[in-house]
């Protein structure tokens, strides 16, 4: 385990700085790059007409952003180590608060979305490996490549029409009670759920051609047991590499969901900031989205050291010469 | 013996029928060749005018006259698809053009210059990476405003980390080349060896991840599309009726899934082209 401290640390020094990368970029683009945040604040609200040039100062101050761009910068940052992401452009809300308020909503679909996703996708690809049957196999087979065309905003309507209008059974909008939550956690997992299924089954099926599985098979473990026992811990790894792109998708997903299904959330308030052009605000859900990323790329890498014990050796031992042997008869 | 059967249980699978032009392959292929024709010459298609409302007329079912009904104020929906088409291919292009222009030269620069340059640059990428993409989009439109044109570079923009890594290790494994090491023994300068020697033999797997890079910017270019982002003087993107057709769902269910069924299948139809392609160069 000590082995372990070292890289971990130095990935999560590599985390921290990623997430003040990602933080510096929207800054630039919100900031710097664009002209007038606060004329553009200004036309969202009233029209440019009617504002004198006191009144634009004003307002820039109470937005914070007279002064020039670096001073606007080191401020905000030294800002966000205190957790201060700033006030809300329009509302004058601290963003903290207004993305603490709505982040549990958020994060409850997300996590009904990512359970139904690597339940889906962990029973799709044990099946498809599973079976012997060439057709059934080349159906479910084709099923996450089709999954990865179908995003929230298109599978989301048509089950709303199906389920909810069709057959009446589940409810098409709002965020009270659980039957609420399994339309717009099901369309959040569609895609998440094809890309961990893809990767999953392609290393299932690399893992049963391993030596290790074909001992497992020689000495009398049946075909599902190969693959449960056997092969999954080490088709992992692959499938944990993409917890960054799958949190992030969850995340994406997230807002065309409670848009779709007229939910509360992380989402809507991202949306509406984008629309009042409340950068603040857009800012901090970025922010939000990055660090939401980096941790589950911090954790996918922990994760792939604890299943791998040759990460977790000081050195890489070459493949023992007997495995090469056997793989060759 | 056991052992046998599990290897013939792959085998089928990655050599294919033996058939000479896969169906599958035809059928996606004719799919995407209709979608590029539709959107590049819509007047084949339709005679209607996409914008032209006869309130009389309106929430009609599919019918001959209609084919695929009309919406709520007495427009002909088929002849909005296949305007919308336009707009969807070309955004989609400007966004490939964005990210294979853009990662491209980023990945050049950051494989060929080394040091500092590619510390910076690959840390830009993980950067925009980090992003949700979405997230980053919607970041770029409080920025610079909505619209197809700024999605579209939007969504190219947060293409290029992957367009950038690829080309980035392409470039390191053709610097050390040893045509490279000629010609700059030869004393060729740096930008020649860059461009005469290193860029051609380093753009094919960058290219080769167009057409999914350009099913991915449909896919984007639809959300955004849905979420109210890409309007366009030149007629409705396919998101944008999709939206428009859930509030209509229960009076004019075709106004829905029509496009919502066309969206889905010619994105499938582009990535399982560029997956084969791909699968075949590998």
């Amino acid at each position: 385990m000590r082995s372990l401290l070292r890289p971990t640390l130095r990935r999560a020094l590599q985390a921290v700085v990623t997430v003040w990368a990602a933080y510096t970029l929207t800054f630039l683009l919100l900031n710097v790059l664009p002209g007038d945040a606060v004329l553009a604040r200004v036309g969202a609200d009233t029209g440019l007409d009617e504002i004198s040039p006191e009144q634009l100062e004003e307002l820039r101050r109470s937005m914070g952003l007279d002064g020039s761009p670096v001073t606007q910068y080191l401020d905000r940052l030294s800002g966000l180590l205190t957790g201060d992401l700033g006030d809300s452009m329009r509302t004058g809300a601290p963003v903290a608060t207004t993305i603490t308020d709505a982040l549990p909503a958020t994060l409850g679909l997300a996590a009904a979305g990512f359970v139904v996703a690597v339940v889906g996708a962990a029973v799709l690809a044990v099946v498809t490996v599973r079976t012997r049957s060439v057709w059934l196999r080349g159906l479910l087979g084709s099923l996450p490549g089709l999954g990865l065309g179908l995003p929230a905003y298109i599978i989301g309507p048509l089950l709303i029409m199906v389920f909810s209008f069709g057959l009446r059974l589940l409810p098409a909008a709002g965020s009270g009670g659980p039957e609420a939550l399994v339309l717009p956690a099901v369309t959040l997992a569609v895609v998440p759920g094809a890309m961990i299924a893809q990767i999953l089954v392609s290393s299932l099926e690399h893992a049963l051609a391993q030596p290790y599985a074909t001992t497992a098979v020689a000495k009398g473990a049946g075909r599902l047991r190969t693959i449960l026992v056997h092969c999954l811990r080490n088709a992992l790894p692959p499938a944990l590499a993409m917890a960054g792109v799958v949190v992030g998708t969850l995340l994406a997903g997230s807002v065309l969901v409670e848009t779709i299904y007229s939910r509360a959330g992380l989402g809507r308030v991202m949306l509406d900031a984008v629309n009042n052009v409340d950068l603040t605000v857009v800012q901090g859900v970025a922010l939000v989205g990055a660090v939401a990323v980096v941790v589950a790329n911090l954790a996918a890498d922990l994760g792939t050291r604890l299943l791998d014990p040759r990460g977790r050796a000081p050195r890489r031992v070459a493949p023992v010469v007997p495995v090469a042997v056997g793989s060759a008869s | 013996m056991t052992a046998v059967v599990v290897g013939t249980a792959e085998v089928p699978r990655r050599r294919g029928p033996a058939l000479p032009i896969r169906a599958d392959l035809l059928v996606s292929g004719v799919i995407v060749a209709l979608f590029v024709l539709v959107a590049i010459v819509p007047g084949l298609f339709t005679a209607a005018d996409p914008q032209l409302a006869v309130p009389e007329e309106k929430l009609f079912a599919p019918s001959a006259g209609h084919p695929f009904g009309t919406d709520q104020i007495g427009r002909d929906q088929f002849a909005r698809m296949v305007h919308g088409a336009g707009v969807s291919l070309w955004a989609g292009l400007l966004s490939i053009v964005v990210s294979l222009g853009v990662g491209g030269l980023l990945g050049l620069v950051a494989g060929y210059v080394g040091r500092a340059a590619d510390t910076f640059l690959m840390r830009l990428c993980d950067a925009i990476l980090a992003i949700p993409g979405l997230l980053f989009a919607l970041t770029w439109i409080a920025a610079f405003g909505a619209g197809a044109r700024s999605v579209a570079v939007a969504v190219g923009i947060a293409g290029v980390p992957t367009v950038a890594r690829i080309m980035r290790a392409e470039v390191q494994r053709t610097r050390t080349s040893v045509y490279v090491e000629a010609a700059l023994a030869c004393g060729v300068r740096p930008a020649g060896v860059l461009f005469g020697h290193v860029l051609p033999n380093s753009w094919r797997p960058v290219l080769a991840l167009a057409p999914l890079e350009f099913g991915q910017a449909l896919l984007a270019m639809g959300a955004l599309g849905y979420l109210g982002f890409s309007d366009s003087t030149e007629g409705p993107e396919w998101g944008a009726l999709i939206a428009q057709g859930q509030t209509y769902l229960v009076v004019a269910p075709w106004l829905l899934f029509i496009p919502a069924l066309s969206l889905a299948v010619v994105v499938i139809a582009v990535t399982h082209l560029s997956s084969l392609r791909n699968g075949r160069h590998a």
